[in-house]
């Protein structure tokens, strides 16, 4: 078989690689992998809170994943997503609070979500203007506005934000709250799972359009496989890197949908518990394709929970193992298959 | 006469691409032996092998009368065989004699460098090789370090010498030189192989040649015996029209005028001074020279890509109307096309089908639209009509992708996409057949001249003079800079019937 049939199925065989990774360490560990693989899947599919919980984290990674993508389509690793997730929730969570209690849905969602999207774009911006003004390289500064945006929501958190004596602020206006599935549907999943998972498909199917299906797609696309060309074809790469980093950092805002709007209606320490870090693995395990990106974040929303169910038997620090593995297998494969062809 | 190089049966495959099929060659010692063939027709493959930086999947190789194996360069240099590549291996801030050396210290602790700067002096005194050994490598001209590339063979005793394109970089009175050289070295016993796609010159310089086609030999046959035809028609497989017929044509009106323009780049070099020139239309201005004479900076100039930190002074208006300062796109729509000398980093998408890349750069032309996407239904029919005109061979598939097309048929895709380019005034072609094989030349040598008759303005920059010659109704001599010389209509029209004496004329006024 050649290089160009096999490139494919590199995700799926990085995903079986790292999984009988997994197995062969739950084995030293002195567990047996089956029963343990078993329970995951009994904990997560067979029960509504199992997979309200995977939907749940799925619908974070969606987004953060998304966030990563799209600027990925011309040439830019965005590692910055954790910090613009950040910004966003915390902007989310102190305009849902300001709101009278009373403020209609219809105004107040569409507010708390702009104001989170606007959060988080304003975030990647500085990245992206500091690239295309000062040639900055946006891996460095959006690892370090990673660690500004932790400083900023930590420290204004806790020095005038938090409600005395917790580590939250207070509850946003109920206008604002976007429901459970169990509210809606009737389920009793008791589940974190709520409606902004429709926030996520739509953001999906919206880039997915604006990527393969628009003139702004194309010339998108374009300046990314080939900057020098794009730019003699008289398209603007500069705000093409502008506008990928602004809508990036929107939709890593948008991530407060769920995490702020949908579940705890607050901001809190520790409210994103890496989702923006996962995002980058998600979007690389889909090749930064849209729509693989939702396959790609139920993946990895599964380990991360299911790991976390079977904790009892194993620590779950190992279903963080082979999360890291799966994407050391996504990038060192297609290099792999390359010297194999060679010889 | 011995045998110095002999191959039999070489074959190597990438993928499913036969880049070599069962080559057998035998290259006599102490002669000059050229290969030709189209680009991608496994020459490069070829040497490589020979010079063992890469191995062959099946065959035979015997250097004077020993069969080798090389498993690297290395054991083909101690072997006697020596390349200088397309691009050189010097490092520009080491001297001559410095880089010669180079890996080749015989002390590991104090260098005699007088003498060995007056044994590389001597040596190149012997072969017409003059270089200063005390230079550093950064202030030669580009015929110099090719001189030191060779230099470097003949100090590590290289017996067998591979030079790969070596006059792609050079003047023709540079080129005239080297030949001397490599007539020299063949006297002393020495074997060359020289890999070229200018027939003319394998033809001047060569005392048999092989011809290679889409991997496989053609054939061999001694260099008095074959002609520039025969060749062409063993390159292609067909018979080839080698010049264009290019009747003459009463110029237009004046289109592009450029005024007193000087580009001093943001270090301070300067790039263009005082350039004067004007097409008019239905006429094909040629601009020749070397390479590295302001060329790159003259076409991002027109084409709104220069360094905006660059100091720019003079003008340059299309119908009277400024083009400093615009964006590429706005140029584009004034009616001006531009065929870049780089294909492949500037004027395609590698990853896009052909039926993308046939609008690219013109998706912003109301016609192709539908809604917030594109109509691809149009694009569909744009491309076939293209297809049609240009004769693109597509291979099989509906829009396959660019990358799998021979050179010549991605630039037919440029050219198709720059001149049906709507209102189109003024085209600009950098180098237009550069890479592309002779076939798909012909083709786009009378698709120029065709423009030109439809009353379209061209400006045609090649370093090919035979290009320059065959299309252009004035040429002008760029060097350093500025346009030093220019030939009016009649006296292209005279030259062009002296063939090489009109080619040593212009090469006067570029060097």
């Amino acid at each position: 078989m050649s290089r160009k049939t096999l490139e494919p199925f590199v995700p799926t065989l990085s995903v079986i690689f790292a999984l009988a990774a997994g197995s062969l360490i739950i084995a030293a560990t002195g567990s047996d992998p089956v029963s343990v693989y078993g329970k995951m899947f009994r904990s997560t599919f067979t029960t509504g809170y199992g997979t309200g919980q995977v939907i749940f984290r799925a619908t974070t990674l969606v987004m953060t994943g998304l966030a990563v993508a799209l600027p990925f389509k011309v040439r830019l690793f965005n590692i910055g997503v954790e910090g613009q997730l950040l910004m966003g929730s915390f902007a989310a969570a102190l305009c849902g609070s300001s709101l009278p209690q009373d403020t209609p849905a219809l105004l107040a969602l569409p507010a708390t979500l702009l104001s989170a999207m606007v959060a988080g774009s304003f975030w990647a911006l500085i990245a992206g203007w500091l690239k295309v003004r000062y040639g900055v390289n946006e891996v460095i500064s959006s690892i370090m506005l990673n660690f500004i945006a932790m400083g900023i929501t930590g420290y204004l958190l806790t020095t005038r934000f938090a409600v005395p004596s917790t580590v939250h602020t207070p509850t946003i206006a109920e206008g604002c709250q976007l429901p459970g599935f169990d509210a809606v549907s009737g389920l009793s999943w008791h589940s974190p799972a709520n409606l902004s998972v429709l926030l996520a498909i739509c953001a999906t199917v919206g880039a997915a359009i604006l990527l393969y299906a628009t003139r702004y797609g194309y010339a998108m696309i374009a300046s990314g496989l080939s900057p020098e060309a794009a730019r003699h074809a008289g398209i603007n790469t500069t705000a093409h890197t502008l506008s990928a980093m602004a809508l990036g950092g929107a939709i890593a805002g948008l991530g407060a949908a769920n995490l702020v709007l949908g579940y705890k209606h607050w901001f809190e320490a520790g409210l994103t518990s890496g989702a923006g870090f996962m995002g980058i693995a998600v979007a690389l395990l889909a090749g930064a394709h849209p729509l693989w990106i939702v396959f790609s974040a139920l993946l990895f929303g599964w380990l991360d929970y299911g790991g976390l169910s079977v904790n009892t038997m194993v620590p779950k620090d190992i279903f963080m193992m082979v999360q890291g593995l799966t994407i050391l297998a996504i990038i060192a494969f297609p290099a792999l298959l390359r010297n194999r062809m060679k010889n | 006469m011995a045998t110095a190089v002999r191959l039999s049966g070489i074959t190597k495959r990438f993928g499913t691409l036969k880049a070599n099929d069962d080559v057998s060659l035998s290259i006599r010692a102490g002669s000059i032996h050229g290969l030709v063939g189209e680009n991608g027709a496994g020459k490069s493959t070829l040497s490589n092998i020979i010079y063992g930086l890469i191995r062959p999947d099946s065959g035979a190789i015997e250097i004077d009368g020993k069969a080798v194996g090389f498993t690297s360069t290395r054991q083909a240099i101690e072997a006697g065989i020596g390349m200088v590549h397309q691009h050189f291996m010097l490092v520009p801030t080491l001297t001559v004699a410095e880089n010669i050396i180079l890996g080749r210290e015989k002390s590991s602790f104090r260098l005699p460098m007088k003498r060995l700067e007056q044994e590389i002096r001597e040596l190149g005194h012997r072969h017409g090789l003059e270089v200063d050994p005390c230079a550093p490598v950064s202030s030669l001209s580009v015929g110099e370090q090719q001189r030191v590339e060779i230099l470097k063979l003949l100090y590590r005793q290289a017996r067998i010498l591979i030079l790969d394109e070596p006059t792609a970089v050079l003047t023709p009175s540079e080129t005239e030189r080297l030949f001397v050289t490599l007539r020299s070295l063949a006297a002393e016993g020495r074997t060359i192989l020289l890999i070229t796609h200018k027939l003319d010159e394998v033809l001047a310089v060569s005392d048999d040649v092989s011809v290679m086609r889409k991997g496989a030999l053609v054939g061999t046959i001694p260099t008095s015996s074959a002609t520039k035809e025969v060749l062409a028609r063993m390159m292609v497989g067909r018979n080839v029209l080698l010049t264009t017929e290019n009747p003459s044509q009463a110029a237009g009106s004046p289109a592009l005028r450029i005024d007193r323009l000087g580009y001093v780049a943001r270090d301070g070099a300067k790039k263009l001074q005082d350039l004067n020139l004007t097409v008019h239309s239905g006429e094909i201005y040629g601009m020749a020279g070397v390479e590295g004479n302001g060329q790159a900076e003259l076409l991002s100039l027109l084409w709104g890509t220069y360094d905006r930190q660059a100091t720019i002074d003079g003008s340059i208006t299309l119908d009277g109307r400024s083009l400093l300062g615009m964006s590429p796109a706005e140029i584009a729509g004034m009616g001006v096309s531009m065929i870049p000398e780089d294909r492949h980093k500037s004027a395609i998408i590698a990853d896009y089908g052909i039926e993308e890349n046939l609008i690219f750069g013109r998706h912003r032309e109301h016609d192709f639209h539908r809604g917030i996407g594109f109509d691809h239904e149009k694009i569909h029919r744009n491309a076939l009509q293209m297809i049609e005109r240009y004769d693109i061979r597509t291979g099989s598939g509906s829009n396959p992708s660019i990358a799998s097309l021979s050179g010549g048929n991605q630039q037919k895709i440029v050219l198709a996409r720059e001149m049906e380019r709507p209102g189109l005034k003024l085209l600009v072609l950098a180098q237009p057949t550069r890479g592309v094989d002779i076939g798909a030349i012909e083709l786009i040598h009378r698709r120029i001249i065709d423009a030109r008759q439809s009353g379209m303005a061209i400006l045609l920059i090649s370093s090919e003079l035979e290009e320059v010659i065959a299309l252009s109704s004035r040429i002008g001599c760029l060097y350093k800079g500025a346009i030093r010389h220019e030939f009016p209509e009649e006296s292209v029209r005279n030259g062009r019937k002296k063939g090489s004496g009109f080619e040593k004329e212009i090469g006067l006024h570029i060097t």
